[in-house]
């Protein structure tokens, strides 16, 4: 029987291939999908979330974790849908309008992944509209919306307005972060949560969903 | 004393007149809103700043309305004030092999520089901007596909590190020729929570070839200020025994401290920086902005050193009026020597 702290512990250490290797060992042992991804995938990256929030990891870590993880999720994806799997919660995530700098929020993406959410990456330059319209659409629980400068971070106010306007602002948690975004500029905003790292964005999101 | 009489001297850590002050990137619009330039050779000019920073030419081939290839083959997306990298032409070490680096003693290479040299060097310390290892390979790979690179393909990122060592020196030595005195290695790395790998990698796999490049730099007799944004605390003492001449910002966003530095290094650099850009020279009151640089003042100029400065640059937030009781405040209570009574008197310290 494959030992699943084996996948967490190659997950930890970015090794995509032999993550890939023990999760197709342990489906060809009979576990479940979901059993492979949180013992084994979710496990191992709950770990470097965690060791990243303390800068006992960096980001390089970071970044071959998460593509080790994607070598032994990419195995169980279709097993997950036909077991009727859900994914823990959903959430749409992009960089503000006028902004291209994407990669705090790809961390954010890598990171809250490892926590079991379905993230819908609208990838980079998001207009209010879009962010909202997107989770409407995609009847997600929460819309997180990064920022690397002053100058486009404005446009996090836009998100909480539009929300507002549609009247769909109670549907959802609205989440700021990026490097000039804080507590205080959350709150002028009026979003609901501001996340100082990658790694605390996954944790409030969990949170905010339960 | 001219601008550039007091930058040299606060680089080598003597006492000017008056603590100078310089930006790296100063924001078009706030430009033409404070006194009508429009360039930054007339903003510096006009609004007494002592030094400016100036780039390297290197062409640029227009794709579109918003995207444009540099001359390392980088296609950039130039949609807000940092043009973004999005087409990396570096993947593997053959993709590296087959780069043609550009060509440091192009005719055209320093346009730019000896144009502000021309115009204003007399006066205005010209800093020239320097790349130093990280970023040019960072935007060759694309930003992840460079980090991950520090553990999949080791060999190529000595490859580029080294590269970028050749390269800069060559730089350096035209600079030197053509009368630069000073210059700004602006790689960032870090962020607002420390290093952007593990302060072990980084002394691994980077310091070395950092520390050769600045040695390089110090042989030809330039002044080196190292800037990075972010939490540099981990690398402190490395950075400082690198020869580095001054280090800059000393991010408040990450957590580094003017008055920490200046007690523990201002024996052997000087320091630029640091009133907050992302709040107090945006949206604070006026009085506010005048007690923050006082209390800048109080922290990094006394005993020389010292270039005051925001914490990052005069971006397109920045309220011109505050920036503009910034440069009012310098003027009035940075003259030495430091009135240090009658600046605490104001700060209420």
């Amino acid at each position: 029987m494959t030992d699943l702290m084996e996948i967490s512990a190659a997950l930890q250490k970015g090794r995509a291939k032999v993550v890939k290797e023990l999760v197709e060992q342990a489906i060809a042992d009979g576990m479940s999908a979901k059993e492979i991804l949180d013992g084994g995938l979710l496990h191992g990256m709950n770990i470097v979330g965690q060791k990243f929030k303390i800068n006992e990891l960096y980001v390089p870590d970071v970044l071959v974790a998460a593509r080790a993880m994607n070598a032994g999720s990419e195995l169980l994806k279709q097993l997950l849908i036909d077991d009727g799997v859900k994914a823990t919660g959903k959430v749409v995530l992009g960089t503000c309008k006028g902004d291209l700098h994407d990669i705090g929020k790809n961390l954010v993406k890598m990171m809250m992944e490892g926590k079991g959410l379905e993230v819908i990456d609208l990838g980079v330059d998001v207009s209010a509209d879009k962010f909202v319209e997107a989770a409407i659409e995609q009847n997600a629980q929460i819309i997180a919306c990064s920022a690397l400068l002053t100058t486009t971070m404005g446009e996090m106010a836009n998100v909480v307005k539009y929300a507002e306007e549609k009247g769909v602002r109670s549907k959802f948690t609205i989440m700021v972060g990026g490097a000039p975004v804080n507590e205080s500029f959350k709150n002028s905003v009026g979003a609901d949560v501001y996340a100082p790292d990658a790694a605390s964005a996954a944790d409030e999101a969990i949170a905010a969903i339960n | 004393m001219t601008g550039r009489d007091r930058i040299i001297a606060a680089l080598k850590r003597e006492t000017p007149d008056r603590v100078p002050t310089m930006e790296w990137i100063l924001h078009p619009e706030v430009m033409r809103n404070m006194n009508g330039a429009e360039s930054d050779i007339e903003f510096a000019v006009r609004a007494g700043l002592d030094g400016i920073a100036v780039s390297i030419d290197y062409t640029k081939e227009i794709i579109d309305s918003r995207h444009y290839k540099d001359e390392w083959g980088v296609t950039r997306v130039s949609y807000d004030d940092y043009p973004n990298p999005v087409g990396n032409p570096v993947k593997t070490m053959e993709d590296f092999e087959k780069l043609v680096i550009p060509d440091p003693d192009a005719d055209y290479r320093f346009n730019r520089i000896k144009n502000a040299l021309e115009k204003v060097g007399d006066d205005i310390a010209v800093v020239a901007r320097v790349k130093d290892v990280i970023s040019q390979p960072r935007d060759l790979m694309g930003f992840e596909d460079f980090l991950m690179a520090f553990y999949l393909d080791p060999e190529l990122i000595e490859a580029l590190m080294k590269m970028c060592v050749e390269h800069s020196t060559k730089i350096a030595k035209n600079l030197v020729e053509i009368g630069v005195e000073a210059i700004v290695i602006g790689d960032d790395i870090a962020n607002n929570t420390g290093l952007l790998m593990s302060p072990a990698m980084y002394l691994e796999q980077v310091y070395p070839y950092f520390k050769e490049l600045v040695g390089n730099f110090k042989k030809l007799g330039l002044l080196v200020i190292k800037h990075s944004d972010g939490d540099l605390r981990a690398i402190l003492p490395e950075l400082v025994d690198s020869g580095i001449d001054c280090l800059d910002p000393i991010d408040p966003l990450g957590n580094m401290d003017m008055s920490f530095m200046k007690k523990t290094y201002g024996s052997r650099i000087s320091l630029k920086g640091n009133v907050d850009c992302v709040e107090t020279l945006v949206s604070k009151p006026l009085d506010q902005v005048r007690k923050e640089t006082i209390q800048c003042i109080l922290e990094g100029s006394i005993g020389g050193g010292h270039i005051i400065s925001s914490s990052n640059s005069i971006h397109g937030g920045i309220s011109p009026v505050n920036y503009q009781a910034f440069l009012d405040t310098v003027k009035e209570f940075g003259v030495y020597p430091i009135n240090e009574k009658e600046l605490r008197k104001v700060v209420g310290k």
